[in-house]
């Protein structure tokens, strides 16, 4: 399946679960952010222009979500994508311990990005609080969760093992 | 040698326009039309994919219920709690003339501002806007259902939910109590103390705080916290939540207090939005 058709549907069905299903959890406040997992997959996987568009996307979609648009996530998940697509050829793709690690790492520095850009928050919670009970948190659950989403597209839509020889 | 090619310098003029678009929009408050249109359109679609997952969910959830339990209790039950919640604000409204008219025989020309006969939307929960610090949720209520931005939303027992910061056709996002963002005007709800202060979500906790309160002011834990209608966005007397404690702030100038919310924003699955106050 072209990315162009299959992301678009990846970023809906992630909306729709992460509005629905996964706000439903009782650790909800955590996430999972599965949009940074789409933005993250698009750039490593596919590519910059990929990423870069995918994350554009998604945070902007997000953005209209939160009542804003062309907004804060839209920044933050085409910095992601483009981001990640810095690790092409630097880290296997199919090295998928590694991988969900680089998927925490990639969700912390998101959410200290999201942390120094939002003025409402950065002045009124201290630092460290924020780390241990937010961003560790939602960087271990999005990891988990994530690397399932990155396998998905791994497979589906990056063609897996075939597009990579094996 | 790195070159430079005109893909690349379309590609970056692209981004730095998006760049500085969005900070127009967002640090200068600039309002493109062709933006809110497209924003508006998006949101739309966006919000008719998951009401109707939303819903087919909440349909195979009731399906499965009806095993157990009649259909028509399940209804029944709906039903019965929206106009709890809606007696619930009536409760109020009558408590709060109560303590007005004990009040009005002591003083006189007191402008009557209650929440006497609110119009109320009732709504179901769609979702939970994902995000890292801000607190929306998103509900079945639009303008076909004249609902319109700045209104307030209530929820279980008429406690004060949150507002409605953009209403699509069929669905509006509300902004909850608990977002870092939120700023309502709230007194403590006390016979012998009406100590005023601004109450406001905290990042990364369930609890708010209430802020600029008077430094000689009456307040303790225990206090119920109530909305003011002083700024005459929200109807007075709206429950919010307890105070937890009271701390001088603003070395000794004020005091803010900790208030545990009433709700769990998680569970809840209707809401009234307030029309008319």
């Amino acid at each position: 399946m072209r990315w162009q058709l299959s992301f678009p549907v990846l970023i809906i069905i992630s909306f729709i679960l992460q509005t629905t299903f996964f706000s439903r959890l009782p650790a909800a406040r955590f996430g999972p952010d599965l949009l940074l997992v789409i933005a993250f997959s698009a750039g490593f996987l596919l590519g910059r222009r990929q990423g870069l568009v995918v994350g554009f996307a998604a945070g902007f979609l997000q953005d209209i979500l939160l009542g804003g648009g062309l907004g804060l996530y839209t920044v933050s998940r085409m910095l992601t994508g483009g981001g990640s697509s810095l690790l092409r050829g630097k880290i296997y793709q199919e090295n998928f311990p590694l991988v969900t690690l680089v998927i925490f790492f990639f969700t912390l520095l998101h959410e200290l990005l999201i942390f120094l850009l939002s003025e409402q928050v950065i002045f009124r919670i201290d630092p460290l609080t924020a780390v241990l009970q937010n961003f560790l948190p939602t960087a271990v659950y999005t990891m988990l969760v994530g690397i399932l989403f990155y396998l998905l597209i791994y497979y589906l839509i990056a063609g897996g093992e075939r597009a990579h020889g094996k | 040698m790195y070159k430079i090619t005109k893909k690349k310098i379309g590609i970056s003029s692209i981004i730095i326009l998006l760049v500085l678009m969005i900070l127009l929009v967002n640090v200068f408050d600039f309002d493109f039309y062709i933006f809110r249109w497209l924003e508006n359109g998006i949101y739309n679609l966006l919000a008719f994919f998951i009401s109707t997952v939303e819903s087919l969910a909440s349909s195979v959830e009731n399906i499965y219920s009806s095993f157990f339990r009649s259909r028509e209790l399940i209804q029944e039950n709906y039903r019965l709690r929206q106009e709890l919640s809606e007696l619930m604000i009536y409760n109020i409204s009558l408590k709060e003339i109560e303590e007005e008219n004990q009040r009005l025989r002591e003083l006189t020309n007191l402008e009557e501002d209650l929440l006497a006969n609110p119009t109320v939307v009732g709504a179901r929960r769609v979702g939970l806007a994902p995000a890292s610090w801000e607190k929306s949720l998103l509900v079945s209520a639009g303008s076909n259902d004249d609902v319109s931005e700045r209104m307030p939303v209530v929820s279980y027992g008429g406690n004060l939910l949150g507002v409605v910061i953009n209403a699509g056709v069929s669905s509006s996002q509300v902004k909850l109590v608990t977002d870092p963002e939120f700023v309502a005007g709230a007194r403590v709800a006390r016979e012998d103390s009406r100590a005023l202060g601004i109450i406001r979500g905290q990042p990364g906790s369930s609890n708010l705080l209430l802020e600029r309160i008077a430094w000689d002011a009456d307040i303790e834990p225990g206090d119920e916290i109530v909305t003011s209608g002083i700024s005459g966005d929200f109807p007075r007397g709206l429950p919010i939540g307890v105070v937890i404690s009271v701390e001088p702030a603003s070395y000794g100038l004020s005091q803010t207090a900790e208030v545990s919310f009433n709700l769990e924003s998680r569970t809840i699955e209707e809401v009234l939005i307030i029309t008319d106050f």
